[in-house]
């Protein structure tokens, strides 16, 4: 396999609150290989947005951050705040969940993209750019690109907002793009075309993708490689296929159960996993999962390490019963009693 | 404002001013961060939440000690004094602070320590009571507007909107010129003039609480209107009422120590702050302390009040914080 | 545009003449002039005449339809408490004063305060911005005229005893014409301080909250992602964003300010709109009483108009139809 472009080791991020220490991400490490999709899946509050933001050093001053992070050959964490900024918006671009509020709303979008381009490439003309941001107005699907550059973010659609931002992330070729749950917000019969438009923007720079969500549906046709985050852990990282059919991990296999289906046309149920998030100040002790998971017993009092479940460590679960779990029945994925 | 479409017309934003946060109050970014991401970061009670919150703003529980201890100053300090507050010293008139007149004394040699109490005390009666009635009337009002809507909204509405635009200081101007007042009679009227503010708070917050669950379901169980009104709608608006009333102590302290200084507040010899500060305001180049100690503490009442009820802000309506 | 600016000022009409209404039925009723014109030794026939120049035997609703008609005209009738002139140059004249304070005021107040709000946003927590909440708390908590006092205490008295001089003139207006530069420059100091502690204490603590509230805003994050440097992406996505808001109470502020402060220009004995408000109202001058109030109003509302306006021009979401 070629070298990663991105290493994420031993990730830890806290904030110190007045009602406690937050552990909000707790050792978690993970490769991007250039031009790959991985997708990270979790509920709100698992720490997926924190470690991106973290990987973005976008996160403010007053939280922890602990491991390593190489992007590239260079570390991260090290890098002084004007080196970052280099990379920020060009190497590395960002696609935030809410396109109603993440553009600037007293700008034009052309002026935001224009600024977006021009911030990294000082000598490309005001002109050039333009003809550059239409282009990617295009390529991200708005018709009359180029007079919709005059538009303020307000009379774009929230669908049309989020190709700009798509169309932002993508104008200086990055070679890696982190989508934040870029379809959360939008409605249901946008998200599939968002998507769409993500995976050609993606393709046509050849950039490797962080797809951020909590929609473990979402992810199928876009990720090669599927992590799975609850608590601020990694609770299981494989193929997508491997996660999809032979998950080893009894929180992924409640997020796959509650996936709606259009295909199985069987009375299969949806299943929203029972309980809340836990706390992250006062975690349960043991497995984070534990007071949720059907399958718990005396065992899941102390927290289980990542089991490596093939040689080539591609696929690993947080489980003292990993391999145990029985072979998933996809039809009936959901039986729970 | 129909002419604005996107509902956030400019009057909105002028209404909605100063939220008034200091430092201390806005929560942490990492704590905003962390509720942002959906994270569970609280397991406390509400009522140990609030005692929290009020505890670790340490200014506001220091102002309420000072307040206290004002206030005890004001009640118990003429008892304690070996004069009256018409007793005249003829060998010390005009003196300035002395060991026998710690604050000195006025033209006509009153002592202005037992003078200064005493006007503390009408001046914090005077506040105290324009907080309680103009919340009382706000409350009743702003309720009443709020919970029933349509025409009655809408006449509740418009009287705020005109109390708004009167020049309250106009009206006390004119008004103090021709009726001497009392310290009950300036307390009346500043509530008349001041209820609008509580009545807006209070309607918005019946206009929201109206729609919830816990209302209809009253409602369905036949609970009459005052019922709903003021056991199940009002004890959730307690918050906002109680540091609005707080702050409208400071706002009635200024206020009346204001119209007294310029000649329309309560009538001599009834002493209050700003009474001194206006008796004394023709000795300034030879007798300072007879302004400074007053305007002292009408200061230091004020501060400690907007400390308090920032706090109290901070405690029983964190929903107010911007983060 | 033009029709909403027509709409507006339309729609501000009749609160206007119910607030004024007011304000002329309280004074018509607090005060009788003839007490003052009148007095015993006038003579019958002149006690009539007063009677009849302020239609005194008329009611007052009608009197104040009398009195509303020709101040439109720029008619105002006479101040009686000022040797008969007229009110209306009176007004306009005292105006110009008011404004001496008020325009270098309301520089001050908007340079200040969007400095101060700016940074204690930025550097939320920092001592500074502990420094700027304290500040803003103790201007709030300071009466006008205890503060006015206050520097005159500090300027009068304790600065000549200290130093042997009276760096500023505590009392009166003084102008180029009538005293040159520099002493004019001396007597306005003190109450333009005062105009500008007290407004800017208030607006410090605003300004930082709308700070606080843009520099958390989503659109600040996108700023920052593109890697744009942390002083462009305060000073060009945040303040232009904060702005909306600040420009709109500066306008509003401006109003208030050019309507003239009673306190303020009470304690430095400064001829201007709100002493004269003042003076009117003590010597039951109704025509007096009610020009200021006309003039005052008419500022205030139309400063709240261009506040809207302003906001419209600035926030692009807004359209005026």
């Amino acid at each position: 396999m070629s070298s990663p472009l991105l290493s994420v080791r031993d990730l830890s991020v806290a904030f110190h609150t007045d009602d406690g220490v937050v552990n909000a991400v707790n050792d978690i490490s993970f490769e991007v290989h250039p031009g790959e999709t991985l997708a990270v899946v979790g509920e709100s509050g698992s720490g997926k947005s924190v470690s991106a933001m973290a990987l973005m050093r976008l996160l403010p001053s007053s939280a922890r951050i602990q491991g390593t992070i190489e992007f590239d050959g260079r570390d991260l964490l090290g890098l002084s705040p004007r080196d970052m900024r280099r990379l920020q918006g060009n190497e590395i671009a960002m696609i935030f969940q809410d396109p109603m509020t993440a553009l600037n709303p007293v700008f034009t979008v052309g002026n935001q993209l224009v600024e977006a381009i021009r911030i990294h490439n000082p000598k490309v003309s005001k002109r050039a750019a333009r003809e550059r941001a239409a282009s990617m107005l295009a390529l991200v699907g708005i018709p009359d690109a180029d007079e919709r550059l005059d538009n303020y973010p307000h009379e774009f659609s929230g669908g049309m907002r989020q190709r700009a931002m798509i169309a932002m992330g993508i104008s200086n070729e990055p070679k890696l793009l982190i989508a934040d749950e870029p379809t959360t917000a939008l409605d249901v019969t946008i998200q599939a075309q968002v998507i769409e438009v993500i995976k050609r923007a993606q393709e046509a720079t050849g950039a490797a993708m962080i797809l951020i969500t909590h929609d473990l549906g979402l992810v199928a046709g876009v990720a090669e490689r599927v992590q799975v985050m609850y608590g601020g852990r990694l609770f299981e990282t494989g193929p997508t296929e491997t996660i999809y059919y032979r998950s080893r991990n009894p929180y992924t296999r409640g997020l796959i159960s509650s996936i709606p289906s259009a295909t199985a046309r069987t009375e299969r149920r949806l299943a929203p996993i029972p309980g809340a998030p836990p706390s992250a100040i006062n975690p349960p002790k043991g497995c984070v999962f534990r007071p949720r998971c059907q399958h718990a017993t005396d065992e899941c009092f102390t927290e289980p390490g990542l089991r490596r479940l093939d040689e080539a460590a591609l696929h690993q679960s947080r489980c003292h019963y990993a391999e145990q779990l029985g072979e998933m029945d996809t039809a009936a994925s959901g039986s729970r009693t | 404002m129909s002419e604005t479409p996107s509902g956030m017309s400019p009057e909105d934003v002028v209404d909605d001013a100063p939220p008034g946060s200091i430092a201390a109050d806005v929560p942490s970014d990492a704590a905003v961060l962390a509720e942002r991401e959906g994270m569970n970061i609280t397991s406390r009670s509400f009522g140990r939440q609030t005692w929290d919150r009020f505890r670790r703003h340490r200014l506001a529980l220091i102002a309420a000690i000072v307040l206290a201890l004002l206030a005890t100053a004001f009640i118990v300090g003429p008892w304690l004094s070996p004069y009256g507050f018409s007793e005249r010293d003829v060998l010390n008139m005009r003196s300035g602070p002395t060991a026998e007149h710690p604050f000195g004394t006025d033209t006509i040699g009153r002592d202005l320590m037992v003078r200064t109490f005493l006007g503390g005390r009408f001046s914090l009666r005077i506040a105290l009571i324009v907080a309680l009635l103009t919340t009382l009337i706000g409350t009743v009002i702003g309720a009443i507007g709020g919970y029933f809507g349509g025409t009655v909204d809408t006449i509740v509405n418009q009287t705020i909107n005109l109390f708004l635009i009167i020049p309250a200081l106009v009206v006390l101007l004119v008004v103090g010129v021709r009726f001497a007042a009392s310290p009950n009679s300036i307390a009346f009227l500043l509530a008349i003039l001041l209820w609008p503010t509580i009545a807006r708070v209070v309607r918005g917050l019946f206009l929201q609480y109206k729609e919830q669950e816990f209302v209809l379901a009253a409602k369905a169980a036949g609970a009459r209107a005052p019922r709903i009104m003021f056991r199940h709608i009002l004890p959730n608006t307690f918050g906002p009422i109680v540091v609005n009333a707080t702050l409208l102590i400071g706002v009635a302290i200024i206020l009346e120590s204001t119209l007294s200084f310029l000649g329309v507040g309560v009538q001599p010899p009834t002493p209050t702050l700003g009474n001194l500060i206006e008796e004394s305001k023709g000795q300034l180049d030879s007798k300072p302390s007879a302004v400074l100690i007053p305007g002292g503490f009408i200061v230091a009442i004020t501060l400690c009040v907007n400390f308090l009820g920032d706090g109290l802000r901070d405690a029983l309506d964190p929903t107010s914080r911007k983060g | 545009m033009f029709a909403y600016v027509v709409r507006r000022i339309l729609s501000t009409i009749p609160l206007l003449l119910v607030g004024t209404f007011i304000v002329f039925t309280l004074t018509a009723i607090s005060g009788d002039p003839l007490s003052r014109l009148a007095t015993a030794d006038v003579g019958e026939e002149a006690y009539e005449r007063i009677i009849e120049l302020y239609g005194l035997d008329q009611p007052i609703p009608i009197r104040y339809v009398n009195w509303m008609s020709s101040a439109i005209q720029g008619d105002m009738g006479p101040a009686p408490s000022q040797g008969s002139q007229p009110t209306f140059n009176i007004v306009m004249d005292r105006a110009g004063n008011t404004a001496r304070l008020a325009i270098p005021a309301f520089f001050f107040i908007a340079i200040t305060a969007i400095t101060l709000g700016v940074y204690s946003a930025v550097k939320q927590y920092s001592k500074l911005d502990y420094f700027v909440t304290g500040f803003s708390f103790l201007g709030i908590s300071l009466p006008t005229f205890v503060f006015g006092l206050l520097l005159q205490v500090i300027f009068g008295l304790w600065f000549f005893d200290w130093f042997g001089v009276r760096p500023f003139y505590v009392l009166g207006m003084r102008t180029v014409a009538s005293h040159g530069w520099l002493d004019m420059v001396r007597s306005h100091v003190l109450p333009i301080v005062t105009l500008w502690l007290v407004i800017t204490a208030s607006e410090s603590r605003f300004q930082r909250a709308a700070m606080l509230e843009v520099i958390n805003s989503d659109y600040i994050r996108t700023a920052r992602a593109k890697g744009l440097p942390r002083r462009k992406v305060i000073l060009k996505h945040g303040l232009r964003n904060a702005l909306i808001p600040l420009v709109t109470i500066w306008a509003i502020d401006l109003g208030l300010l050019l309507g003239g402060s009673v306190v303020t220009e009470t304690i430095f004995a400064w001829p201007g709109l709100g002493r004269l408000l003042l003076d009117g109202i003590f010597q039951q001058d109704l025509n007096l009483t009610m020009g200021v109030i006309m003039v005052v109003s008419l500022l205030v509302v139309a400063f709240n108009l261009l506040a809207d306006l302003l906001y419209g021009v600035l926030d692009p979401r807004i359209r005026y139809e």
